[in-house]
């Protein structure tokens, strides 16, 4: 089963994607800030990481370069998610060192596409 | 007056080219002039009547003349020596003194009446050559050597007295008159220099105020505008957080009615998601406008097949043209070709007037074409998106591309939508050097047309697409009112298309009048009134040239000018800054091509590309390849 990994710190953003994802058949788990996405990604080692960049203290960008920056963890995709629509925001993501980026409200069809092509293969 | 003005005609005659360049050495000049002009008039009644009162006038008294009428010597002098102007003062202040210590010398002594003349030397060594160091210690020094030397010439043989000092009253009388009338000509003279110049400074004074209060409103403007773009920045993050919610949990309970067949459920929940879609595509909209607004709109801008893209345009849009049991017709035509243009804007502008067309058409047809017009007419390819809907008045029409409005209130209430669609697709369409326009007829139906311009038209590539094309339609020089005087690369792709000119200014009224007028003249003028995005229009059109107004709000001509001289793909571009004369300097020194008034003058304009051109030609400068 895909495990996939959300970091969000909104409740609600947490619960309403983690259900639409639970339905599609993906093992979920959460992390409600940036380090505890960090410790998360450590010991659970998902398939994919979902980043919110509007994070707390440590904002989704440096999660992601931590996260990119250790080699235990380096080689997981993260998908960024931003509620932002500035291109800027785009190329931040991805100087961060992100695979992809979406943005917020989530268009789950567009957003399992994206899924699908980091983790280089079709869902089943 | 008339004496006035002969007077300045004459003393500007006397005054030596060199020394008119400096507006205060001027000045000085014209006092230096009128005093010798008139000072040995002034003084004429003294030597005159020491002549006849005096028995035996020689040698003292026609030593006195001589240096009086000296003075007169000294215009042409000054006229053959300019450039000893300084030297030339302090000879005459020196003269002067020497007339009057002669005179006092010999007719009176210390208590002359022609020593009330010494205390003018001062005044007009000051007049002539302003206060500097070297003039006060010759002032100075002349005084008190002056002085000196009267008082040696004393101790050597007393005074002469030549007269009693009854027969001294009639020439006394007439030189006290004399020294107060020529201080009363060089005071009044130099009292009017004080109050016009006193004037100037006032005037300068309010531009300095006026100017500060202009920059003041545009950084004000500049602060205004960023702060807008950012509250929308942040709204939009705002709006799209709840949003998130709205749209997931609809999905999620949409499912579950799904799964359990509750079918009034499934109708309501549909309602939620789909306005909650709606609010998103508003959301979006606004973000673009803003974007656009702001000059942070990105295009990418591709060659795109137009052909394909209306094929692919036909798949998408299908279910949504559908949409009110309406047919979709996609007009087959000859092949369009290729743009330069950003496809997904493309995509996002041609499905905003497809769902258009769908909200106002009942049962009826919409019909998608495109198609390529000759050369002749500039090069442009359009697309047109027809129905046979309810139609827009043509009051309706002259809003219907502003932000926000809608072509009425009761169409908003019946058919929905932002009203920032048109305002939106419009917008883009600018920016890659286009436009969309509308016909219709109440009741019968619209169409919408996308005008974009097509790379073949751009003078770098000319010959290139024409051969490919095979040139069957664009015709031969000359017939389609040739422009400019003929243009060698013209001359070479055997084609010549209408060329573009890019107007920038603020001012709407402005660039209708331009587009208007230009396109009479057989030019293709595309106007735009956002500096923000003027090289990306730039880039897109490749204009012939460029023609940008100074001052816009919270933009200025100058920064989009040093923008297009350093963008190595707009720089061979001919840019004419819209001014006064008075710019000419400030512009060509920025790396413009020239200035051009307002209003415009269409030969005048005309003229300056076709110099700009030729002169490009003749130093063979590399600016554009000949396909």
């Amino acid at each position: 089963m895909t495990l996939v990994l959300i970091v969000e710190d909104n409740p609600i953003n947490r619960d309403v994607l983690g259900r639409r994802l639970e339905r599609r058949g993906f093992a979920i788990r959460f992390a409600e800030d940036g380090p505890e996405g960090i410790a998360a990604a450590k010991a659970l080692n998902p398939n994919v990481i979902l980043m919110d960049i509007g994070l707390g203290e440590m904002d989704g960008y440096e999660a992601t370069r931590r996260i990119k920056a250790d080699r235990d963890t380096a080689k997981i995709p993260i998908i960024a998610l931003t509620a932002s629509a500035f291109e800027s925001d785009r190329v931040k993501a991805l100087a961060a060192g992100c695979d992809d980026f979406d943005t917020k409200p989530v268009d789950l069809p567009r957003l399992l596409g994206k899924i699908e092509a980091v983790l280089g293969h079709a869902l089943s | 007056m008339s004496f006035l003005s002969r007077l300045e005609a004459l003393t500007e005659w006397l005054t030596p080219d060199r020394l008119k360049t400096d507006v205060h050495v001027r000045k000085r000049v014209q006092m230096f002039l009128i005093s010798h002009l008139f000072g040995p008039l002034i003084a004429t009644p003294i030597p005159v009547c020491l002549a006849i009162v005096d028995p035996n006038p020689w040698p003292h008294v026609f030593i006195l003349a001589a240096s009086i009428y000296g003075f007169w010597l000294f215009l042409p002098l000054l006229k053959l020596f300019p450039r000893h102007y300084t030297a030339l003062s302090m000879l005459s202040v020196c003269n002067l003194s020497f007339a009057i210590l002669w005179g006092s010398f010999n007719y009176g002594g210390t208590s002359s009446p022609f020593l009330v003349w010494f205390i003018l030397t001062p005044l007009l060594a000051f007049l002539y050559l302003g206060s500097t160091w070297v003039n006060r210690i010759f002032v100075l020094g002349q005084i008190f050597g002056g002085m000196a030397i009267f008082y040696a010439c004393y101790r050597l043989s007393s005074f002469p007295m030549h007269l009693p000092v009854e027969a001294m009253v009639v020439p006394g009388v007439l030189s006290v008159l004399g020294a107060g009338t020529y201080t009363f000509l060089m005071a009044a003279y130099y009292a009017n220099v004080v109050d016009s110049q006193s004037e100037l400074l006032r005037e300068i004074e309010r531009h300095r105020d006026t100017t500060k209060m202009l920059i003041d409103a545009k950084d004000d403007a500049e602060r205004a505008n960023g702060a807008k773009s950012e509250f929308l920045a942040k709204m939009s993050h705002e709006l799209r957080t709840p949003l998130n919610a709205v749209l997931g949990y609809s999905e999620l309970l949409l499912e579950d009615a799904e799964i359990d067949g509750r079918g009034q459920q499934i109708a309501d929940l549909q309602k939620i998601s789909a306005a909650g879609k709606h609010l998103l595509a508003m959301v979006n909209d606004i973000l673009d406008i803003s974007k656009i607004e702001a000059g942070k709109m990105v295009l990418h801008i591709e060659t795109i097949d137009v052909d394909e893209l209306i094929s692919d345009v036909e798949s998408t849009a299908r279910p949504l043209a559908s949409k009110n049991t309406n047919a979709f017709v996609v007009v087959e035509g000859p092949k369009v070709g290729l743009i330069q243009a950003d496809a997904t804007k493309l995509r996002q502008a041609l499905f905003n007037l497809i769902s258009n067309a769908a909200k106002f058409t009942q049962n009826g047809q919409i019909t998608l074409s495109a198609r390529r017009l000759a050369e002749a007419d500039g090069g442009w390819i359009e697309i047109a998106v027809a129905d046979t809907g309810i139609g827009i008045s043509p009051e309706q029409q002259r809003k219907l591309f502003s932000s926000f409005t809608q072509a009425d209130a009761k169409i908003a209430a019946t058919y929905g939508g932002t009203g920032l669609g048109l305002a939106l697709s419009q917008n883009l369409c600018r920016l890659m050097g286009g436009s969309i326009s509308v016909e219709s007829e109440l009741g019968y139906g619209s169409r919408f047309t996308i005008r974009l311009p097509t790379p073949a038209s751009r003078p770098a590539d000319n010959g290139v697409r024409l051969v490919e094309q095979g040139g069957g339609e664009g015709p031969g020089v000359g017939t389609a009112a040739p422009l400019l005087p003929l243009d060698p690369e013209q001359l070479a792709t055997a084609a010549n298309p209408r060329q573009r000119l890019l107007f920038v200014d603020d001012d709407r009224g402005f660039l209708e009048l331009a587009e208007r007028l230009f396109r009479r003249e057989g030019y293709e003028p595309i106007i735009t009134d956002a500096p923000q995005s003027a090289l990306q229009v730039a880039r897109t059109v490749q204009p012939a040239a460029i023609f940008l107004d100074i001052m816009m709000p919270g933009f200025d001509g100058w920064d989009v000018l040093a923008a297009l001289r350093a963008d190595p793909a707009l720089s061979h571009i001919p840019v004419f800054m819209i001014s006064i004369l008075a710019d000419r300097p400030r512009a060509l020194q920025a790396g413009a091509d020239g200035v051009v008034a307002k209003p415009l003058d269409a030969s005048k304009v005309k003229a300056a590309i076709a110099a700009i051109k030729s002169s490009r030609v003749g130093q063979g400068r590399p600016s554009r390849k000949v396909g």
